[in-house]
């Protein structure tokens, strides 16, 4: 599947299917999706490492990350180092 | 009038044993968080051709050998579970066959995790009543066949197996003194299967995750907490107990920061609360039963101590039970 915000919206949209017709852009936080929590994090790190092989960081899937960030690090999926 | 003592108890848990480890379906950073978030370390799974009943069997004749008494001589059986063989028939008139428990009435109980609370008063009121003078209790459960394998948010918690109790009528200071159950309706779908009954049957299902467990976690920690504790509680005052003569508390097994939480609040040494989710997850409405049984054969608790069991889950619904060992 190729790196771009309407994948990783629809892939939002399938792990959190409670979204239902909740818009969800580029400036959503991830915090704002409900039944956010750590578990549902590692249900997206999951479904972003099927889809794209590519695992994100826990840290970086924060209640304060927008959908944005989480494109931008997959793009360069540099390692990441959490925020002391 | 009489009341329900516990004569004798019996728990099964399958033999094969899942370690966090195994759990490759998620990222190996997500594993650590298992155990910090619940305590889990690893959980039991029944065969792939192992059903509820069959898990109910084993528990039910270890409790039946240890209390000497024939499987002919009871006269019902209660058996809680949320993960029934089948929706119909009840998975208890499976287990009466198999048990060969020929002279009792059989039926089924749904109170997801809440089940032991409402399947040890249910058995109190009967035995009260003066209907039976004796009822086993079995819960049984297999949750890892009706969970998602790659929800994080639910799988890695729950794990297979089955506890029975057997009540017998005796005199008015032994046994179940007082019972609290509660039910929240409202909440309906904070935990529940979405689909498979009348109100999404499967040809009208369009995702197939709607066959399996679905819970609202930060939901139902703050629920646990909250009603685990107040429930105890109102038990206690109810009953005019005091609560340092509680020789053990036995709540479900849904979460170790639950239960030191519950703890905490109460004001009680985490020390007095018996737990082995670490060993099982939580395994629903077995999880009491099986706590219990394990308590009785370590010798933590004996012959005359008081208890106190609670549970708190999917209905809402939640409950405690005061028992004079």
């Amino acid at each position: 599947m190729q790196i771009s915000s309407e994948n990783l919206i629809a892939i939002l949209h399938d792990v959190f299917p409670e979204c239902g017709d909740m818009t969800i852009s580029q400036e959503t936080q991830l915090g704002e999706l409900p039944e956010w929590d750590s578990m549902a994090a590692v249900n997206l790190q999951t479904s972003i490492l099927q889809q794209f092989q590519i695992e994100v960081p826990l840290e970086l899937l924060a209640d304060q990350t927008t959908v944005q960030e989480v494109i931008d690090f997959l793009h360069n999926p540099v390692p990441h180092e959490a925020a002391c | 009038m009489a009341n329900a003592a516990i004569k004798a108890t019996g728990s099964y848990v399958p033999e094969n044993t899942i370690h966090n480890e195994a759990l490759e379906q998620f990222p190996k950073t997500a594993q650590l968080l298992i155990s910090q978030k619940t305590g889990v370390i690893s959980r039991r799974h029944a065969d792939p051709d192992q059903c509820t009943s069959d898990l109910a069997l084993p528990a039910a004749r270890r409790c039946l050998e240890k209390g000497d008494f024939a499987p002919g001589k009871v006269e019902a059986i209660i058996l809680s579970t949320s993960s029934p063989d089948r929706i119909q028939p009840a998975t208890a008139v499976r287990l009466q066959y198999l048990l060969e428990a020929v002279n009792a009435f059989a039926f089924d109980i749904n109170s997801v995790c809440s089940g032991s609370t409402y399947g040890i008063a249910l058995a109190q009121s009967l035995i009260r009543s003066g209907m039976c003078t004796n009822v086993l209790y079995v819960a049984a459960e297999i949750y890892s066949k009706i969970l998602n394998p790659k929800d994080f948010a639910t799988f890695p918690y729950f794990g297979d197996g089955s506890g029975a109790i057997l009540f017998t009528a005796q005199e008015e200071s032994q046994g179940v003194l007082g019972s609290l159950l509660f039910t929240d309706g409202s909440k309906h779908n904070t935990i529940c299967i979405p689909g498979g009954g009348t109100m999404l049957p499967f040809e009208n299902m369009q995702d197939t995750k709607a066959a399996y467990f679905q819970m609202k976690g930060r939901e139902v920690y703050n629920f646990a907490v909250s009603k685990g504790t107040e429930v105890i509680v109102r038990l206690l005052k109810k009953n005019q107990i005091p609560i340092d003569t509680i020789k053990c508390f036995i709540c479900h097994q849904a979460n170790v920061n639950v239960i030191i939480k519950i703890a905490e609040n109460l004001g009680v040494s985490e020390d007095k609360f018996y737990m082995n989710m670490f060993r099982y997850g939580n395994m629903a409405s077995a999880s009491v039963p099986i706590a219990l049984n394990e308590a009785l054969e370590k010798q933590i608790i004996g012959a005359g101590d008081l208890i106190v069991t609670a549970a708190f889950g999917g209905g809402l619904s939640w409950g405690a039970n005061l028992i004079q060992l």
